[in-house]
């Protein structure tokens, strides 16, 4: 068949072929079956209405039943071990979501944990899993730009109210209810290294994420690799700035209460504001999700360990960190929402929003009570 | 053809799938077509992709892509000895089936092409 003649009807083909891509992505199955599912579907379609038929007589009327039929007969159920990854997945992240900020809102060391804070983490969970049903909101990163944007900038909206609630809710629980226990900083590290670990294998086994994906990175890699100024710059910059951030706050715990420390910490901040972005695309994947985090989490361990910072400056420390970490996850946020990462977008978008909530809270002072714990 | 038409056809597309496949290799809207072309029209045409995914699932086709010079890579399936198999057992069910059917029909004088 021609290119023109599906030009003329582009819109009714796309919208139903991504609607069937969101269901089956969104279901589970693997990205290469749902590739392949997708370019028979289109195909069909094309065909179909270069033939004069319409639309529903390909997949009926009700688009989502077509899918979900379909996607009946191509699933497989998923074992034990796969059930184990996505619930501590899902687990290690809310606790990230709840319990890590509340060093950074309420400027303390530990900090205590109610039944509340339990409920919280249970709620994330439950929303997360309503979130990530096919057919509800997550369908729309399939669909047109203009439909997504409209309903990205509610649930944003919808994720920032219920952060701002959490936050309000432990305010009211504080005094109220007897606490459980209090959440040191060590344990916050463990959780730390843990999430990221489980992150990273369940990313990897992650069935639905993105084919091209490497081919598009060794592209990118390709051009990067060109004898061009720009392209030349950007190599080094990746190469070399995650090591100059390593080695910037090695020098800042050394130089740290003389005058030029902060010159030091705006360097590494310029670092993180450059060389995340740029190592977002370029190298592989391991090194694009750790190198950027490894630096992050030797600052925050080592200032932990040293206690050489008074502690009516931390605070202040805690403001610099917060600044490039929200721009880490939103860049993590924008990445994973590119290549239509379901799993990993929702969750680096409520944790962003939730930081940003908190930060925001932190900053205006509404929340600081807990301080002096 | 009516709606009972697509009713029966339901209970029989993975059969007459499984004939067609075996005829020739062929991709999906190849089977439609040539369901078309024999009377057998279809309400949903995506209702046979559901179908030919049990049936690859079952180990009785397989899916496998053919490069086209005038687009993308194109989906074709050819029948596996098991699906031959069964093609002879869903075929002699059918014929033990239609054969029944006709005889309750002649029994009542409506045999083919007959007026009551």
């Amino acid at each position: 068949m021609k290119n023109d003649e599906y030009n003329d009807r582009p819109d009714t083909v796309k919208e139903v072929v991504e609607s069937c891509q969101a269901y089956w992505v969104l279901s589970g199955l693997p990205r290469q079956r749902v590739n392949e599912m997708k370019l028979e579907l289109e195909q069909h379609l094309r065909e179909a209405l270069a033939d004069g038929k319409t639309v529903e007589v390909v997949v009926g009327a009700d688009v989502n039943a077509f899918a979900a039929a379909w996607m009946k007969e191509v699933r497989t159920s998923k074992t034990l071990g796969e059930h184990i990854l996505d619930w501590s997945f899902l687990l290690l992240l809310a606790a990230m979501v709840v319990l890590p900020w509340q060093h950074l809102v309420f400027r303390t060391t530990s900090f205590p944990v109610y039944w509340g804070t339990l409920a919280a983490i249970g709620l994330i969970i439950l929303g997360t899993r309503v979130l990530l049903k096919p057919g509800l909101l997550s369908g729309a990163l399939f669909r047109s730009p203009q439909q997504w944007r409209k309903i990205l900038a509610i649930s944003i909206f919808w994720v920032f109210i219920t952060a701002i609630s959490v936050f309000i809710w432990f305010h009211m629980l504080s005094g109220r209810q007897p606490v459980l226990f209090y959440w040191p900083w060590p344990a916050t590290v463990v959780l730390v290294l843990l999430a990221g670990i489980v992150s990273w294998i369940a990313f990897r086994r992650d069935p639905t994420r993105p084919l091209p994906f490497e081919e598009e990175e060794n592209e990118i890699a390709a051009q990067e690799t060109t004898s061009s100024f720009s392209g030349k710059c950007k190599r080094i910059w990746i190469s070399v700035g995650p090591y100059v951030m390593v080695w910037g706050v090695i020098a800042d715990m050394y130089l740290i209460g003389r005058e030029f420390s902060r010159e030091i910490d705006m360097l590494v901040l310029l670092f993180w504001l450059i060389v995340v972005p740029a190592s977002l695309r370029s190298g592989n994947l391991t090194r694009k999700l750790t190198l950027p985090i490894l630096p992050f989490i030797g600052f925050a361990v080592t200032y932990h360990l040293s206690g050489i910072i008074p502690w009516d400056n931390r605070g202040e420390l805690l403001d610099i960190l917060i600044i490039p970490l929200l721009i880490l996850l939103t860049a993590g946020t924008y990445w994973f929402l590119r290549r239509k990462m379901r799993l990993l977008f929702w969750t680096y978008l409520i944790i962003t929003i939730f930081s940003m909530a908190a930060a925001i809270l932190g900053w205006l002072g509404i929340v600081p009570w807990l301080i002096s714990i | 053809m009516e709606k009972r038409g697509s009713q029966l056809l339901k209970g029989v597309l993975d059969m007459c799938l499984l004939a067609l496949i075996n005829e020739e290799s062929c991709y999906g809207y190849e089977m439609v077509r040539k369901m078309q072309q024999r009377g057998l029209e279809l309400v949903s045409e995506g209702s046979i992709y559901p179908l030919l995914s049990r049936l690859e699932k079952a180990g009785y086709i397989e899916g496998y892509l053919v490069s086209s010079r005038e687009g993308p890579k194109r989906k074709y399936y050819r029948i596996l000895p098991a699906g031959q198999e069964k093609l002879r057992v869903w075929a002699a069910e059918w014929h033990s089936f239609a054969g029944g059917v006709e005889k309750v029909l002649r029994a009542t004088g409506l045999e083919r092409g007959s007026e009551l």
